[in-house]
């Protein structure tokens, strides 16, 4: 009774600081369970796997958007470069037919998104990508869909898609991620979503007659292609559909891919940023603790054992981030999204709607509270025991 | 035997790698209970240190302390305190109070820790150490409001509310001025003579080791010589 007092009396003296700590805190806690998503082994073993295999397999990358010229080495402009060959004849469309089937070369795959919470919804594996996709699809199936572990669907179940009742046949593990190092999601983490694998052009026009042509020219992709067959296909595009295409070499790519670059980049500065600011959350709790250095030893020296100082120390280190761990919870467990409507009047209507919790997302808030709990256990620790040597040396410093 | 007895006391600090300060080398003392003693001496000459390991805040190197017959020095954690807790009152130079809290709460702290005080006794017992000593109208006070005389007289109305039988007072008169130093040490000896409180002090002041039964004279962590001013 007497500790909560004294626990309570310390915050109530610390206020102003616990405020503006507390913000802090919150926003860079809410930060913790993406980053220790993104860093978990088990993505980025699927990523290096990829990767991997993307390098054993003789693979052209087909730019047709988001071209960077700048980014693009001299060589991968050969394909475009290249003397068209003579007319064949063939269309467009033939060469897609033929690249898509079983024996064809090309590949690609796209991501459908949920409007409001712009997390992937369906994601579409088509080609030769099916074999790249971390998944085993059977081969004798046209089409092949997959519900990841968290997504609403779950295999044996089945899924509409544009009015077509498709059986889900397959599971995907979580922390799936997909590889494409131009594609500016790179290595973005699919829980949650549903898998579609489809083999033949014939069966994506059939099934996504809808939108098949957003898969041919977001992520096209071809594997074991030579230059020749390359080059018909790079000025058939342009010719029908006046794109200017680029190809890119798998080596280049992955020599030079800024995309991939830029993950990095960025995970680094996310993990720094992280570290600084945990180590300012240490620093902040362990000048808060100091600050009651004087009082905790005139306590001790009349008679407050050592276990009662430290719980004190404690609980007022985890209470310190008690409203910022809690805003961590509280994103979890209530997502809040807001939808937007514009009428043609010009008026707009906003709409507060709440997602889903996803037990992955809830794991890593747990991780990150975890931590943090570490961190503040081992700050009280330390100055718990600088404070006992400090005492045991008639209250003199170090 | 009554009183503190203790022999052979030592106490080193490493200040760095490798220089080694004897703050404290074998001293050997007798305070009878009920005594008033000073010590005096130069500065560093290990005075603080002495009464730190009487007081159980300093553990020494080598030696042995009794306190009315039973040893105490090898004592730790939790018996540690709640021995400190029932049988020293400790007086600082610096007052050691808590700014932030009341008179009152200043001088209660001690029997938050004894188990042997309801709390129930709590409010009497502050008002009779608090009369005692004159500050009974400044209860409701934070002891930054107070004059430095008046917050000595709080510490030392917290050093005897638990009852504790032995005050140890490192230079309770180092921060007054010449009128509040010979007020605080008039209570001091009403403690000891009228209270039947064992008291130790550190002190400068010769003028005040004077009015002490005892005088311990150190220089360099020993005891220099022990004298009794009246007997
Ligand atoms: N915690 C410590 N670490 C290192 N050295 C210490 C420590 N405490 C005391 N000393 C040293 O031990 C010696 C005795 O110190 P002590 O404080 O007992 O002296 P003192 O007689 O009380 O001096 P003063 O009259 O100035 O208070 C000094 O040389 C001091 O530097
Ligand atoms: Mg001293």
């Amino acid at each position: 009774m007497k500790l909560i007092r004294q626990v309570l009396n310390d915050f109530r003296r610390e206020l102003v600081w616990l405020i503006v700590y507390s913000v802090l805190a919150s926003t860079v806690f809410c930060t913790l369970p993406g980053l220790f998503g993104a860093l978990s082994s088990e993505s980025r073993r699927q990523l290096y796997e990829i990767e991997e295999e993307l390098r054993r397999s003789d693979l052209s990358m087909i730019v047709t958007k988001g071209l960077r010229i700048g980014s693009v080495p001299e060589d991968a402009r050969v394909a475009f470069d290249a003397p068209p060959r003579p007319y064949t004849g063939r269309t467009l469309r033939a060469m897609l037919e033929e690249g898509f089937s079983r024996e064809g070369k090309l590949g690609s795959f796209a991501v459908e998104r949920d409007a409001d919470t712009g997390r992937a919804k369906y994601v579409f594996f088509v080609g030769k990508y099916v074999d790249l996709a971390p998944v085993a699809v059977p081969e004798d199936c046209d089409y092949y869909i997959c519900a990841s572990e968290g997504a609403a669907e779950s295999a044996g179940g089945t899924v509409t898609v544009f009015g077509e009742e498709l059986p889900i046949t397959g599971a995907v593990p979580e922390g799936t991620a997909i590889y494409h190092p131009v594609h500016p999601y790179a290595a973005e983490n699919l829980d949650g979503a549903l898998y579609v694998f489809i083999r033949d052009y014939e069966s994506l026009r059939r099934i996504f007659w809808y939108s098949h042509t957003t898969f041919i020219n977001e992520n096209l992709i071809a594997v074991g292609a030579d230059r020749e067959e390359l080059a018909e296909l790079v000025s058939a595009m342009h010719r029908e559909t006046g794109q200017y295409v680029c190809v890119q070499t798998t080596e280049e790519l992955l020599g030079v891919s800024t995309e991939r670059m830029k993950t990095y980049a960025e995970l680094l500065f996310k993990l720094s940023a992280v570290f600084a600011l945990l180590a300012a959350m240490a620093l902040n709790i362990s000048r808060a603790i100091r600050r009651w250095g004087t009082e905790y030893s005139i306590h001790h020296l009349f008679g407050a054992p050592g276990p009662f100082i430290f719980a004190r120390m404690l609980l007022f280190g985890l209470g310190y981030n008690l409203i910022a761990v809690e805003s961590m919870w509280y994103r979890v467990l209530f997502p809040v999204g807001w939808t937007f409507t514009y009428f043609a009047d010009g008026t707009v209507a906003a709409e507060k709607t709440r997602g889903a919790v996803s037990a992955a997302e809830a794991g890593r808030t747990a991780v990150s509270t975890g931590v943090i709990a570490a961190a503040v256990l081992a700050v009280c620790v330390y100055e718990f025991i600088r404070f006992k040597a400090k005492f045991s040396k008639g209250m003199r410093g170090e | 035997m009554d009183g503190i007895f203790a022999k052979g006391l030592s106490k080193s600090y490493r200040t760095s790698k490798d220089s080694v300060v004897n703050a404290v080398c074998g001293v050997d003392l007798e305070i009878r209970g009920g005594e008033i003693a000073a010590i005096v001496g130069p500065s560093g000459s290990g005075k603080s240190t002495l009464l730190n390991m009487l007081g159980l805040i300093v553990r020494p190197d080598s030696g042995e302390i009794l306190l009315n017959g039973e040893r105490i020095d090898g004592m730790r954690g939790g018996k540690s305190c709640r021995f400190r807790n029932a049988n020293f009152g400790y007086v600082m130079q610096d007052f050691a109070l808590i700014d932030g809290e009341s008179v009152y709460s200043n001088i209660r702290l001690p029997m938050l820790y004894n188990k042997k005080i309801g709390f129930r006794e709590y409010r009497r017992r502050v008002r009779e150490a608090a009369e005692s000593l004159g500050i009974a109208d400044k209860l409701r006070r934070k002891p930054s409001r107070l004059s430095g005389g008046e917050r000595q007289r709080v510490a030392i109305a917290r050093a005897i509310v638990c009852g504790q039988p032995v005050i140890l007072a490192d230079e309770p008169t180092g921060s007054l001025d010449a009128e509040n130093r010979s007020r605080v040490m008039d209570i001091l000896l009403d403690l000891c003579k009228n209270g039947g409180r064992t008291v130790v002090i550190v002190t400068h002041d010769l003028s005040l080791a004077a009015r002490c039964d005892r005088i311990i004279r150190m220089r360099d962590g020993r005891i220099e010589a022990d004298e009794a001013e009246k007997t």
